[in-house]
């Protein structure tokens, strides 16, 4: 466990988790070690947001009164629920894109947020294969990700060459020849270089990491690499709670994906520990108000 | 570099729905036959290559047959009646903006309209003619072009709105398409004045359908302008490439679409929030709030 280092910033009165998948890995964990955290926690499902917070000034739930101002929310909201591009929304549609809108206006309020809702995802993302690989380099100088290419961004590859649908980030994909003759949408086609070596994956919250399937071979530098991959971006991103995965040959890593469920990690004995120790860390340092 | 009077005239002549309060009369004062029909030009022939497009223009495949010529034709008078009648001011900007549109067809692409900063004045509309709710994809294609042309003249009087290189890419808030610097500025307003527009028609559709097209197509606009902020602040937003009187542009199109959507949308539940857009007041509600 790579811990963080100590430091005393926002102190909230409250911690709010609110969840969609009760199985899900950061909820699970809160619920095995929220007491332990420092501070008074609550849980509200996605359905209790719905029907039962009252949003003003402060949020009322049944009498009670957050403010979320003085409150550290985690944000493990559904995940799946996602908006692309296409013909006119339907009425449900419309709806949801109200409520989406109207949730990161309130979220954002909180002294601390997890996570806040993206374009593409209430849960909050960094979108697609795509635009981890055009966007995640820019956050961290000298990030390497897969050479890829698609029907926007066409670029001549050369080499072991896979195609993925593009939002699909626990796939490799498979070779160009039987992805297309599966059928692969091209609305959703991402071609790459496939890189060498074993994918592993880096469980992070704050600046607290673990590595849930760490291979015998990985040498100390390519650890180094990759925790400074994850501290780079750390420092720069909304998002807090991630699963990375990256690609380890003989060489640096190559970032797959990071996506904000552990999808991995999270059933690991290490998970709750690494929200015990990351979560309280990363409310504090990051936690945008003193309280009062 | 762009004056910030350049960006003021852009985003007044972009309130739309602000724009018809003020001038009651809206398009009465044109002429009859000016109001039936757009004042731009239909080219179904020139052989010409547009650029950045997934199939030629100019290939003899890409023309329509004469059955397909004259259903367009229909759907563009249909489209310029109803705006005349509906949104004058988004009709004007068509009328002042665009001079020549190319129709074409294609079996390798989607419908779509395009334009290019080499066409001022141009723009290309493909597949019009098998689309769902024609006229209203019409209304919207040929406004969403008059913006464009409206920016590049706006350009070209008074300098750049942001560099111009082809990389990097940006997720549009919108589209979900990645987009050049340059093109995810253009959207931001291309977008602010198609949700103007659409609020304007929305006020009094003249059918369920449409009613359900226009709040679709705002919704659509407001949940792009809900992350535009995110994306600005981001580390990855290379804000200094763009000129500061766009980039406060941009972010007062964001403000004033927020503070459309608070108005319309003042209920304090989720539950609530979600029926908003079904109720009969938010299309109104909305445009008053970005007037």
């Amino acid at each position: 466990m790579i811990a963080p280092r100590p430091s005393a910033e926002f102190e909230p009165r409250l911690v709010l988790l609110l969840y969609g998948d009760p199985n899900d890995g950061v909820t699970r964990a809160l619920a095995q070690v929220g007491a332990q955290l420092g501070w008074p926690s609550i849980a509200l499902s996605a359905q209790q947001l719905l029907d039962s917070v009252e949003f003003g000034d402060a949020w009322t739930i049944a009498g009670h009164r957050i403010e979320p101002q003085h409150t550290a929310l985690i944000n493990r909201l559904p995940l799946a629920d996602r908006l692309e591009s296409g013909p006119t929304p339907e009425p449900e549609a419309t709806a949801r894109q109200a409520v989406w809108s109207r949730l990161r206006d309130e979220l954002g309020r909180f002294g601390y947020a997890s996570s806040l809702p993206t374009a593409t995802s209430i849960m909050g993302c960094y979108g697609s294969l795509l635009d981890q690989w055009e966007d995640l380099p820019r956050l961290v100088p000298d990030l390497r990700v897969p050479d890829h290419s698609a029907p926007s961004l066409p670029r001549p590859l050369h080499g072991n060459v896979y195609a993925v649908n593009r939002w699909t980030p626990y796939s490799l994909g498979k070779p160009l020849d039987e992805a297309l003759a599966a059928g692969l949408p091209a609305a959703a086609r991402l071609d790459y270089v496939k890189p060498e070596g074993l994918l592993i994956h880096l469980a992070q919250v704050g600046d607290a990491m673990f590595f849930p399937n760490p291979p015998p071979t990985m040498t100390a530098a390519q650890q180094e690499a990759m925790v400074g991959v994850a501290r780079a971006l750390a420092a720069v991103s909304p998002i807090r709670i991630l699963e990375h995965a990256f690609f380890l040959g003989a060489g640096a890593p190559v970032l797959y994906s990071s996506f904000p469920v552990p999808v991995l990690s999270g059933a690991h004995a290490l998970y709750p520990e690494l929200v015990k120790q990351g979560l309280p860390d990363d409310i504090r340092k990051r936690g945008r108000r003193r309280s009062a | 570099m762009t004056s910030g009077s350049g960006v003021d005239a852009v985003l007044r002549e972009l309130r739309f729905g602000a724009a018809s309060t003020a001038d009651a009369d809206g398009f009465d004062s044109v002429a009859e036959c000016d109001r039936a029909r757009f004042r731009f030009a239909t080219d179904f022939d020139t052989a010409e290559s547009w650029p950045d497009v997934p199939y030629d223009t100019a290939l003899p495949a890409a023309r329509h047959d004469a059955a397909a010529r004259a259903r367009i034709h229909a759907i563009l008078d249909e489209a310029a009646q109803t705006m005349a009648q509906r949104t004058p001011s988004a009709r004007r900007l068509v009328d002042d903006q665009l001079q020549r549109v190319l129709l074409r067809c294609s079996e390798n692409a989607a419908g779509g309209s395009a334009s290019h900063r080499l066409h001022v004045g141009a723009c290309l509309l493909t597949n019009l003619h098998q689309t769902p709710a024609p006229a209203l994809v019409a209304i919207e294609a040929v406004t969403h072009e008059s913006i464009h042309q409206l920016l590049y003249r706006t350009e070209q009087a008074s300098g750049l709105f942001c560099d111009l290189a082809p990389t990097p890419t940006f997720r549009s808030p919108w589209s979900g398409a990645r987009l050049p610097l340059h093109s995810l500025v253009h959207a931001s307003f291309v977008w602010f004045g198609l949700l103007t527009m659409w609020s304007d028609m929305a006020r009094q559709p003249t059918s369920a359908d449409e009613a359900a097209h226009a709040r679709g197509r705002m919704a659509h606009c407001l949940f792009g302008f809900a992350f535009l902020d995110d994306l600005l602040d981001s580390v990855a937003f290379p804000a200094a490439n763009v000129h500061p009187k766009v980039l406060e542009g941009m972010r007062a199109m964001a403000a004033s679409t927020r503070r459309a959507t608070r108005a319309a949308e003042p209920h304090t539940t989720l539950r609530q929030v979600a029926l908003a857009r079904a109720g009969a007041g938010w299309p109104s509600a909305v445009a008053t709030g970005l007037a």
